[in-house]
């Protein structure tokens, strides 16, 4: 199986290239022209400092300053509307999979 | 146990009071799923597939079926009312249901999409029932040649459906095999592609792949336009059709429901292509086809029956031969074996109270979003004021829960946000996700069948083609390949694509234009 889903990528890889090259539309010129790079950027970087900070300060806490900065930096939300909704979702998600559903998310340093 | 008495049983587990509350869950946030645009069925369902790890089965697959087909309810809503369809199935409903809305008859056509759904849907599960069981038991003479030749026929398909040119599409059903291949193998114990990283041993895991692609994927897109509501909707009265309305409606809903049960059944087929093709009958069939995309009722009430009949046809593939002919079922079906359980014609003998216990929820459901979908109209559109800005860090958060919760691997946190990227740039060059997945729920399967074949021919490849069934099916597969080289048919598929891609952007960007 892996020889001939190789076989399957290598052959409509290179149908796709021929297709693109002989395509004369200036289609990715088009598809990046409006793109706001900054917030995607901002985003993944937080879900990798998420991923990277979740066992060692905990799921309420990292949960917590994640929606925190996307909500204020990458969605332009005021800081007042942004705590609370970080504030809300953190303790709501938590007792919906870690006290209802019995799912063990990390509890970090701080215990919680 | 008779059929009179498994259906009972069905209503005794259907009936359980949390697998009520679950069914209503599901149908709510279905509709919910469906009104909001840019969050389709297939990332919901993702989405809170964690929420149901630590459920009964029952009832985690009584919910998920619920958004599913509570999501085709709902996208009509704002197809009507704003012109943005809320997931793709409801694109063709938009043609005619908004023009009906500036005419000042949304009341009609938002009452004839409800009961021609819940006709649809009533209907489909009725056949459903009874067709189930006996082709369960053909599917137990199926042996690994003609299991794989159905797989090949269903991931031909859905290539040969899915928008984009099919290049694209089979290039990522290539992908999403050798992803399968990813572990260790099942019949000799060898790694491959591991690369000595743990993580990669169990394999590249169905949720985390899921959710990067269709939830992080899809709001990472949505994150680079400013989206911006603007909702002004006119007064709804009157839901109630008309007994005009009925008589124009009946033919459409009757045929709507027809074809799309079938085009739910067929692997690669689903909800979107059931309501384009129930457009294009209704039009031929019309005596005032020119009136078409000025405000026709059976312009609505046939596309609408057709994606509801689809979604319930769709469990048949599923429930009897363990095959998922759409990524929602594909999802369904990895959300099965989480909880240990192998869909296929061993399903219904082996866990009765799952599969008539869904089968009986879905009346239920379907009676549940006639209450709530007319009445709560006025909710739905509020609903769609909800910022973006709140909604996607949230999605986020259920997006990283799921992929944590699985395994409680970091790691797989990791699969996911590199996925998301993946899907993020798959969505910015139009290369379809579906294909994707479904190979990748049956990868694992189909090289099972392939070996087991070929250990039973002593590797000759034309058994595929000697024993009757397979043959047909897998030359049923060539044809459908071959004929996207036939300039004709190509041409009408290149036509589809383009509404479906239109009507898909119309979707994303989210602009909403005023009614009256």
């Amino acid at each position: 199986m892996p020889f001939f889903s190789g076989l399957l990528i290598c052959g409509f890889a290179g149908l796709t290239f021929l297709y693109a090259f002989f395509n004369k539309s200036n289609r990715v010129e088009k598809i990046w022209a409006t793109v706001q790079f900054r917030r995607l950027i901002f985003s993944v970087i937080m879900l990798v400092l998420y991923a990277i900070l979740l066992e060692s300060i905990g799921f309420i806490m990292d949960s917590f300053f994640l929606i925190l900065l996307l909500c204020r930096y990458s969605g332009s939300q005021q800081w007042g509307k942004s705590i609370l909704c970080a504030a809300l979702s953190s303790i709501i998600s938590y007792l919906l999979f870690e006290i209802f559903l019995k799912a063990q998310l990390p509890k970090g340093v701080l215990g919680f | 146990m008779s059929l009179l008495d498994q259906i009972f049983m069905g209503f005794n587990v259907a009936f359980q009071p949390l697998n009520l509350l679950f069914c209503f869950i599901g149908v709510l946030m279905g509709t919910l799923v469906g009104v909001l645009p840019g969050l389709g069925p297939v990332a919901s369902i993702s989405l809170l597939l964690p929420v149901t790890f630590h459920m009964d089965p029952v009832s985690a697959i009584i919910m998920l079926s619920g958004i599913y087909y509570g999501a085709m309810y709902g996208g009509s809503t704002t197809s009507i009312l704003v012109n943005i369809p809320g997931e793709a199935a409801s694109v063709v409903t938009c043609i005619d249901g908004y023009k009906m809305a500036r005419q000042g008859r949304a009341g009609p056509a938002l009452g004839i999409s409800a009961f021609g759904s819940f006709i649809a849907a009533t209907f489909s599960t009725i056949v459903l029932m009874f067709m189930a069981p006996p082709l369960a038991k053909m599917a137990l003479r199926f042996g690994p040649p003609e299991y794989f030749s159905l797989m090949v026929l269903g991931l031909t398909l859905l290539t040969y459906l899915s928008s984009g040119p099919m290049s694209k599409a089979l290039l990522m059903a290539g992908v999403g095999l050798f992803l399968g291949t990813i572990g260790v193998d099942s019949l000799t114990g060898t790694t491959r592609f591991t690369f000595d990283i743990p993580v990669l041993m169990d394999g590249v895991g169905l949720v985390p792949v899921v959710m990067g692609i269709f939830g992080v994927g899809e709001v990472l897109q949505n994150l680079e336009l400013a989206i911006k509501r603007d909702i002004h909707v006119t007064k709804i009265s009157h839901l109630l059709p008309t007994h005009q309305d009925w008589i124009q409606s009946k033919g459409a809903i009757t045929r709507g429901t027809l074809i799309g049960f079938f085009l739910g059944i067929l692997p690669g087929g689903g909800a979107i292509i059931a309501s384009f093709a129930s457009y294009a009958i209704e039009k031929r069939c019309s005596k005032t086809p020119e009136k078409f995309g000025t405000g026709m009722i059976a312009g609505v009430a046939g596309p609408e029956a057709a994606n509801n009949s689809a979604a319930v046809g769709a469990f048949i593939p599923l429930l009897t031969l363990g095959i998922p002919p759409n990524a929602v079922m594909a999802i369904l079906m990895g959300a099965l074996m989480i909880h240990g359980i192998q869909p296929g014609p061993m399903l219904i003998s082996q866990h009765p109270n799952l599969f008539w216990g869904v089968v009986i929820s879905m009346y239920v459901g379907n009676a549940m979003l006639l209450v709530l979908n007319l009445p709560l109209i006025g909710l739905w559109v509020r609903v769609l004021r909800v910022p973006y800005t709140i909604l996607f860090p949230l999605i986020l958060l259920f997006c990283l829960i799921g992929s944590y919760t699985m395994k409680n691997n970091v790691s797989d946190i990791f699969v996911m946000i590199i996925f998301g990227v993946i899907g993020y740039l798959m969505r910015k060059y139009r290369y379809d996700a579906p294909p994707l997945v479904l190979a990748l729920v049956l990868g694992t399967m189909m090289e099972e069948s392939l070996r087991r074949s070929l250990l039973i021919s002593g590797g000759s490849p034309f058994i595929f083609f000697q024993r009757p069934i397979s043959a047909v099916i897998i030359l049923g597969a060539i044809f459908m390949l071959g004929s996207s080289l036939i300039p004709g048919l190509r041409k009408k598929r290149e036509k589809i694509e383009k509404i479906i891609s239109e009507g898909e952007d119309n979707e994303k960007v989210g602009k909403i234009k005023s009614i009256g």
